[in-house]
């Protein structure tokens, strides 16, 4: 009996998407429950399910095809089944619509084929190919993997030494490679006949980070957008563009709350606490206690949130994504913070779905990693302000009448002045500001 | 150098050790008049009494009980279970009593028994006589088990079971009886604990035993023909086990293949994956593959048992999975 694939709606917001690649190929059998293919939506990678059992027929939408959701995408039947004509038809005319979108898909593809052995994050060896890569000094992100499933096998570390082995380097310089992680082949040597030297190896580590693993960019040559490049672009215009923003800065004196931060990690129970966490509690209590801050302009009027939900701002190879902790009120700061940890996990491998990145009051952006010691963050579209959080310094500072080296970050708050007033929005820092340096309160 | 069948060794062994030693006895169901089921103790009567070859009643537990006490009081019976899934009846006679009473009469007693017995599929007599069930028998401390391949193989470990003190299950396989292999004439013995490797490579490496390890053997043959050369090892004594044989083996191929007759769950191999994995973590190259008996009981229908065992182009693709070349 033939049976329809259909695009799933896998979101409440979400009217299209891209089918990215087919796990099962035509003439496969296939089972109920089995994995069809993936589809990107927005940011996020999801897998369609087969709810029919039989052999998958035809392929309607190959990989790069970007259609509206409730499309027929295969065809599911009894080997040898005819497909009616009408469902081939359909499939035709929609094919046609998305000529470019294919091209870039295959190209993504085919980098990624070319990238070393990453599946979702982690890097898969086998023991023994670990083992020799260890003996031999050869950090594995440098091999291609070419065993099941792009897993790194003996072989191909052994064809990695092989062609490393090709490069002329002094014993030292290979030990230093291997030390700053820097692939002994991509750097110019300067020692004699063109042997790499440690000065060389050095060099090259210190150099700007590498283009991520994909085709390498020539001057002049255009990089088709990706969606999440292209959602973020839109996003970004649409916040300058429609939200009047003006913007607080504020110093915090966060030395109590590292120390707190030290003191809970060190006990040992549970997962790391980040500084980040604590930022969460403090911004969802001053919500919580200014509900005029939580709101968003919505046709008609200003919209009064009633629940906590704050995104956590991470950066991916390709973009941004705000992965978003709903309720963080509600939640003891252990929670915020394994929920946190896990979002961020699932953003960077591209697993989230569409509720875990929408939905959010405000958002809280960190680039004290970096060492920036401000910045002024955008506002994301549909929330009210965001937070932004620079590096931790110590700092001379003048404390109850006598000068003393304490631990400051800079707080930079971006608000929508439709929604928010100065001395309201000012009101709101001071209450986060106020959080922080009394961390305490934060754990209860 | 006399070739003779698997059975005639067998026999050749016991009638040999009753030669030599008074204390030697057979008993088991039909091993006298009838000279055994498989005819393993064909013509011992005649040699050597109803007193020293006896025919027992079908009472599994008074076998293994019987021996138990035999052997307790200073004589050395080699007594036979028909068929390793009657082994059931004569558990606690052989896992509690035999296995453990040194041990709990603090080195005062030793039980010097053999207890001889034959499984495996093949001849369609289904699920009550075709069994596999060895790892019952490992994970009992105090017994040793034994399961020659070969002619060879079962005539010198024999020997070696019956001069042991303690007890010991001496596993044969009902299709094997009839296969015929070099037996030197003169005496020999082979020691427990020791793999034979049949042939030798650098790919892979397959383990197996009884009727299996001829199967992994032919599964070598085959995967040479395909470029693949293989490590093939036959356990001969899965207790004591000669773990070093494999371990040295899987350090230098990185890959391996369990092969058993026995149920994949909870199968004997599954121990020898977990001790490669202990002690060879390290060398391994892709996952350990096991091949082993379909999860039911085995079918009578011929074409449902030969399914339901593993065949040698089973072990093929499994050498081949580890390859990633499935």
């Amino acid at each position: 009996m033939i049976q329809k694939v259909i695009l799933p709606k896998l979101g409440e917001t979400v009217e299209v998407s891209t089918i990215e690649r087919w796990i099962k190929n035509e003439g496969d059998t296939v089972a109920a429950g089995d994995i069809l293919c993936e589809i990107t939506t927005d940011k996020a990678t999801l897998e369609v399910e087969s709810y029919y059992r039989g052999t998958l027929l035809r392929i309607l939408a190959p990989p790069g095809t970007e259609l509206p959701v409730g499309s027929v995408i295969a065809v599911i039947g009894e080997k040898g089944e005819a497909i009616p004509q009408d469902i081939l038809a359909q499939a035709e005319a929609a094919g046609k619509a998305a000529p470019a979108e294919r091209a870039e898909a295959a190209a993504v593809a085919a980098a990624v084929e070319a990238a070393p052995a990453v599946a979702a994050g982690r890097l898969v060896a086998s023991p023994r190919a670990r083992r020799l890569a260890r003996e031999l000094l050869i950090g594995l992100e440098h091999v291609r993997g070419t065993g099941p499933g792009g897993r790194i096998v003996e072989a191909d570390v052994q064809a990695t030494a092989k062609a490393g082995r090709a490069v002329r380097a002094s014993p030292l310089a290979r030990k230093v490679a291997q030390r700053e992680g820097v692939d002994l082949a991509s750097v110019r040597g300067g020692g004699t006949g063109g042997k790499v030297l440690k000065e060389d190896v050095l060099r090259a580590a210190r150099a700007p980070a590498a283009a991520p693993a994909g085709p390498t960019a020539k001057a002049g040559q255009v990089i088709p957008l990706t969606a999440m490049r292209r959602i973020v672009a839109e996003r970004m215009v649409h916040s300058k563009r429609t939200i009047p923003c003006y913007y607080l800065e504020m110093d915090a004196d966060v030395t109590d709350l590292v120390a707190l931060r030290n003191e809970l990690n060190a006990k040992g129970d549970g997962g790391k606490i980040s500084f980040n966490d604590f930022v969460l509690k403090a911004c969802a209590a001053a919500l919580r206690a200014m509900p005029a801050v939580n709101s968003r302009w919505v046709e008609g009027g200003i919209e009064r949130r009633g629940d906590v939900h704050i995104g956590l701002a991470v950066g991916l190879d390709e973009g941004l994504i705000v992965p978003v902790i709903r309720h963080v009120d509600r939640k003891s700061l252990r929670q915020v913070s394994a929920e946190a940890a896990d979002l961020a996990q699932r953003a960077r491998s591209k697993k989230l779905v569409p509720d875990e990145y929408q939905g959010g009051c405000m958002t809280v952006s960190n680039l004290g990693m970096f060492g920036v010691r401000s910045f002024i963050p955008v506002v994301n579209p549909g929330e009210s302000t965001i937070l932004g959080l620079g590096a931790v310094q110590d700092q001379v500072v003048f404390r109850q009448g006598s000068i003393e080296v304490r631990k400051v970050m800079s707080l930079a708050l971006s608000v929508d002045h439709r929604l928010v007033d100065g001395a309201v929005g000012a009101q709101f820092l001071k209450m986060i500001r106020d959080g922080m340096e009394a961390p305490q309160r934060l754990i209860e | 150098m006399p070739v003779i069948m698997y059975r005639e060794a067998v026999r050749d062994a016991l009638a040999e050790e009753m030669r030599r030693d008074p204390r030697v006895f057979v008993m088991g169901e039909d091993v006298a008049i009838y000279g055994g089921a498989y005819s393993a103790t064909q013509n011992l009567v005649q040699e050597f009494g109803e007193t020293r070859v006896r025919d027992t009643a079908i009472s599994e537990m008074a076998i293994a009980g019987a021996a138990v006490g035999a052997a307790m009081a200073g004589m050395r019976p080699v007594a036979e279970i028909m068929y390793v899934d009657f082994m059931t009846l004569a558990m606690d006679q052989f896992v509690n009593q035999a296995a453990k009473n040194r041990y709990m009469f603090g080195g005062k007693t030793t039980v010097p028994m053999v207890l001889r017995t034959e499984g495996g599929a093949g001849r369609c007599i289904a699920a009550h006589h075709s069994q596999s069930l060895e790892a019952w028998f490992v994970h009992a401390p105090g017994v040793f088990v034994v399961m020659p391949a070969t002619p060879y193989d079962a005539k010198g470990l024999l020997k070696t079971c019956i001069r042991d003190d303690n007890p010991i299950l001496f596993i044969e396989h009902k299709m094997l009886y009839n296969n015929k292999g070099e037996v030197p004439s003169e005496e020999y013995l082979i020691p427990l604990g020791k793999a034979a490797v049949r042939r030798e490579g650098d790919d892979v490496t397959i383990v197996g035993y009884s009727r299996m390890a001829l199967r992994a053997e032919e599964a070598g043959k085959k995967l040479a023909d395909q470029g693949i050369s293989a490590d093939v090892i036959d356990l001969r004594c899965l207790k004591p086990l000669d773990i070093d044989c494999i371990l040295d083996s899987v350090k230098k191929t990185g890959r391996l293949v369990l092969v058993s007759e026995g149920y994949k769950e909870g199968n004997f191999v599954c121990e020898v994956a977990m001790k490669v994995m202990e002690f060879a973590f390290d060398y391994l190259d892709a996952p350990i593959e096991r091949v082993c008996a379909a999860n039911c009981p085995v079918p009578m229908s011929p074409v449902l048992e030969d399914e339901a065992i593993p065949r040698t182009d089973k072990i093929i693709a499994a050498a081949k999975r580890t390859l990633g070349k499935a």
